[in-house]
This record gives C-alpha cells, sequence and structure tokens, in this order.
C-alpha cells in the first residue's frame, strides 16, 4: 500500500499519464481510500488545465549551449570499465536485439488489416484542432455514440454536451471566416 | 561471428512467436467480463462518485460527477466541476437520451430510433470479438471493489480500450480510451460504488432541476435514421455516395439525414462500426458554407478528413488514423454528370 508522502511525489506523473502502469493501479487503489490524496488529485487536474490554455513559451536564448557546455565538461573523466575472460556482451546484446525485434516484426505482422485499400494518396498535409466550425460534425457523431456497447457514457455526454454549445454559439456565425 | 548470428536467429524466432501469440488469441476470462460489461446496465442499480475526462481537441473537459444507474439500462449523470457544474444527462430507456445544460437553461431531449436502439448484447459481443483482440492485463481494486483490467485492441488500427470490470456484477468501474496514436482521449473512473441505492424512478425522466424554468429542445430532427440508400437520394437530392473501401471489420450501421445549419438544406450520413469504434461519413452539397474548411481536423477523440468531388462535399469522421480517414474519402466515387 502506497503512503501519503509517496503519492504526493508521484501525483504530478500521474496526471500527465507519465506513470507506468503498475504504479497507476497502486496509486488507484490508495486515492480510492484516501480523500486528502483525492483532493491534492484535484488540485494538480486544476493545474494541469491552467497549463493547457497557457501560451507556449519560449526557453532564454542561449540555454541550449549552456548545456551543451556543461555536458562537455563533465564526459571526459567518463572511462568504459575494462573487463577480463569470456566476454559475453555481445551476445546478450545481438540476442536482446534479436528478441525486440522479433516481437516489434511480429506484432506489426499481426496488426495488420485484411482489407487493401482502394483509391490513391492524398494531398492533405496539416492538421488543424476542433473548432466550433466542425461542432456540426463532432456532436452528430458523438451523439450517435450513445447506444454503442461499453460505451463511456460519462465521458461522451460531457463532451457532447460541449459539442452542442460550440455548435448553438456557432450558429449565429455562419458564413463569417 | 556464427555464434553471434545463430544466437540473433533463434531470438528473433522466440521473439517473433511471443510476438504473435500474445495478440492473436482472445482470453476466454476476457470475452466472460465483457459480457457481464454489456449485461451489466440492464441488470444493476448502484449509485456511483466518478471523475471523468475527455480531449476535445485543444480542450481537455474534466468533471466530478454522481452516476445513477438503474435496472433497464436506465441512468442520471449529475455533473459538478468546471464548465459542466450542473449539466445533467440522462437516459429513459437505451435509445432516449435527454440532457440539461443549466448555461443555456435548456433541456435537449433526444429520442432515437427505438427499434434500432435496443440493445443486443450477442451481437454486440461478437463483433467486439470479431474485430479486438481482447486480453487480461491484470487484478486491481477500484472503487473498493475487485475488478480486472481488461484490453481491447481493435485489429483495424482504431482507438484501444482499458476497462476495469467489477469481477462480480460486471460494471466497469473504471474506463480509459486511447486514439489511434496511443493518446489517452477520454477516462471515467469511479472512486465509489454503493450497489443496490439509485435515484428515485422520476429523476430518470428528462425533468429540470425543481422550478428551473427551461427551453424544451426536441432533437428528434436532428439526425433522423432512413431505411436505404434510395430515400436518403431523395431527401438530399443528389445520389448517395458510399465508400468502395472501409477499414478491416467495419460494417455499415445505419443511414441518416439531417438538417446542415450551414446550408439550411439536408445532408447525409453514413455511419459505420467495428464494436468499440466509429466512422461517420458526410455528404452535403458543394455550395454549403459550414463545410467549407478543408483542413483535416482533429477533435481530440477522433480526426476529421474532407473531399470535394463532383458536386458534393465529403467529411469523414472517426477514431481512426488519418491515413485511414483518407483512404475511406479517396474511395468515393460519385457517379459521372449524364
Amino acid at each position: 500500500m502506497l503512503k501519503c508522502e509517496k503519492v504526493e511525489l508521484i501525483l504530478a506523473r500521474y496526471v500527465v499519464g507519465a506513470l507506468p502502469p503498475w504504479s497507476r493501479i497502486a496509486l488507484a487503489r490508495h486515492l480510492d481510500q484516501c480523500p486528502p490524496c483525492r483532493r491534492l488529485l484535484d488540485l494538480h487536474h486544476g493545474i494541469a488545465m491552467l497549463v493547457e490554455v497557457l501560451p507556449p513559451q519560449e526557453p532564454p536564448v542561449g540555454l541550449w549551449n549552456a548545456v551543451a557546455h556543461e555536458i562537455g565538461h563533465e564526459t571526459p573523466g567518463h572511462q568504459p570499465v575494462p573487463t577480463a575472460g569470456f566476454d559475453w556482451r555481445p551476445k546478450v546484446a545481438v540476442a536482446a536485439a534479436g528478441l525486440a525485434l522479433g516481437v516489434a516484426v511480429g506484432q506489426w505482422w499481426s496488426a495488420q488489416p485484411l482489407m487493401t485499400p482502394s483509391g490513391g494518396g492524398s494531398s492533405i498535409a496539416t492538421m488543424a484542432p476542433a473548432t466550433p466550425r466542425i461542432a456540426t460534425f463532432v456532436q452528430q457523431h458523438g451523439r450517435l455514440s450513445f447506444n454503442d456497447p461499453l460505451t463511456d457514457q460519462v465521458s461522451l455526454a460531457a463532451y457532447v454536451t460541449t459539442a452542442f454549445r460550440d455548435n448553438e454559439r456557432m450558429e449565429g456565425n455562419v458564413g463569417t471566416p | 561471428m556464427k555464434q553471434l548470428v545463430a544466437v540473433g536467429v533463434i531470438f528473433l524466432l522466440i521473439g517473433g512467436l511471443i510476438g504473435i501469440s500474445r495478440i492473436s488469441r482472445d482470453d476466454p476470462r476476457a470475452t466472460r467480463l465483457l459480457q457481464a460489461a454489456m449485461q451489466a446496465p440492464m441488470n444493476e442499480d448502484f449509485t456511483a462518485q466518478a471523475t471523468t475526462f475527455a480531449n476535445y481537441g485543444s480542450r481537455i473537459l474534466h468533471s466530478e460527477a454522481t452516476f445513477y444507474n438503474a435496472k433497464g439500462g436506465k441512468y442520471r449523470i449529475e455533473y459538478k466541476l468546471g464548465s459542466l457544474a450542473g449539466v445533467i444527462a440522462g437516459r429513459t430507456k437505451p435509445g432516449m437520451n435527454w440532457r440539461y445544460d443549466p448555461r443555456r437553461r435548456s433541456l435537449y431531449t433526444d429520442p432515437m430510433d427505438p427499434v434500432a436502439s435496443q440493445p443486443n448484447e450477442a451481437d454486440d459481443l461478437a463483433m467486439v470479438l470479431a474485430n479486438c483482440r481482447a486480453s487480461i492485463k491484470a487484478r486491481a481494486i477500484v472503487a473498493g471493489r475487485p475488478s480486472t483490467e481488461v484490453y481491447l485492441d481493435p485489429k483495424g488500427g482504431g482507438g484501444s480500450r482499458t476497462f476495469w470490470i467489477d469481477d462480480v456484477t460486471g460494471v466497469i468501474l473504471r474506463s480509459e480510451e486511447k486514439n489511434a496514436e496511443n493518446d489517452l482521449v477520454s477516462a471515467t473512473v469511479f472512486h465509489s460504488i454503493t450497489y443496490n441505492k439509485t435515484a428515485s424512478p422520476e429523476q430518470f425522466l428528462p425533468m429540470p432541476p425543481s422550478q428551473t424554468p427551461v427551453k424544451w429542445v426536441a432533437e428528434s430532427d436532428f439526425a433522423q435514421q432512413m431505411k436505404d440508400p434510395a430515400t436518403v437520394s431523395r431527401e438530399i437530392g443528389m445520389p448517395l455516395v458510399e465508400p468502395t473501401y472501409l477499414p478491416s471489420g467495419y460494417r455499415r450501421e445505419g443511414y441518416y439525414v439531417y438538417d446542415c445549419p450551414g446550408c439550411h438544406s439536408k445532408a447525409a450520413l453514413t455511419r459505420y462500426v467495428d464494436g468499440i469504434n466509429s466512422l461517420t461519413l458526410i455528404q452535403t452539397s458543394k455550395a454549403c458554407e459550414q463545410h467549407m474548411d478543408k483542413r483535416p481536423l482533429d477533435f481530440g477523440m477522433g480526426k476529421a478528413v474532407s473531399l470535394q468531388r463532383g458536386e458534393s462535399n465529403f467529411w469523414a469522421l472517426g477514431e481512426l488514423p488519418r491515413r485511414e480517414l483518407e483512404r475511406v474519402v479517396n474511395s468515393l466515387q460519385p457517379p459521372a454528370k449524364s
């Protein structure tokens, strides 16, 4: 069982989705039984939402050069440790690489769709974020998903409510650029 | 050197076998749990406290909610936080949804086709299992209940789902949806759940909070289901065009027509599903200002791409990789003008 002190340290990583699965499970278990930590989680979510709406910040001029300079100072002192006798490391490295490659190829091969596409390529180059202009599409697309099996009704209803609001706001502005 | 090559090849073969076997077999326990999860909303009364997130394009929607479920597939969701505070969403029975929005002081009723929306767990489960690899990931305690983490990975490459399913009742205690790029796009987790306790029967009906004057908005005419493509073509005044390419596992769920708020004429909507994800194809007149913006869009839960061909604009929306959506719209071939 996680302790509250440990939870405080890992909550920020949990909120941004950077926590490994086993830690997430342990944390979820703790949060189920600890109201103070759940309040702390709410605070983190609030901060994460604020960060989302902040404009992007440029790093100070010269920061990268300073970091590279520091790294350059440290590396000369770092020497590889010599080993004696039978050198097993190349074999292990090749085996690990082969295993990883094999798993990747196997998964990729199994994940290929059975149908082959028809039609040509596309010249579409950039993706735009959602705007009120597509709210109608999103609204229709989401609304018709309510009766699909295993749909998360709680998040979908939140989503569709927001799309409806955007669409109503847009209806007064149809035709403007 | 030969030794090295031999070791590499052996492990390559072992790794390949592991990679294939890991994801090509459905776990029968996962199948049983998914079946229970589909039946639970019809069979259980419960009240749960939940946290929910949804990625809406550039915005993150976040709220706390109380979720009341009643036997027969009824539910009531009361949102409590942020922009969604005060919103109530409900379902009187499968296919009959409603929503109260305090910002608009409006109550939206959404009666869909009651025949088409009757749940059929056997068909639904068969489609999910035909199109997804189902596997068990871990055991966990969620909302104080022993549960099992079940992962659904679509074979066609769309968004995946992870469910934490109550071992005893089959209720989904936690749910995560990822898009085709493996980014989390929505999640709901129950912090507590009380079985055999739910809202009073009248609270599942479309009613605003007491004493609140509201505008009633019927959405019954918003996307009406049509029986066949010929009817759709008559309604929209041009031939309905259907794709010759669909992503693996997708089948047509229905034809719809709605009033486009951009050009105030009828637009066609054809919907395809694979069990957990959906693909919506929209066809409008090319003169419609609503659909002038041709850039592909990312609306959080999915993506949209467009194409103008012949006299029509087409949009494809879905929880699919962009290249798959592009293949779908590129396969649309309107009939040549006679």
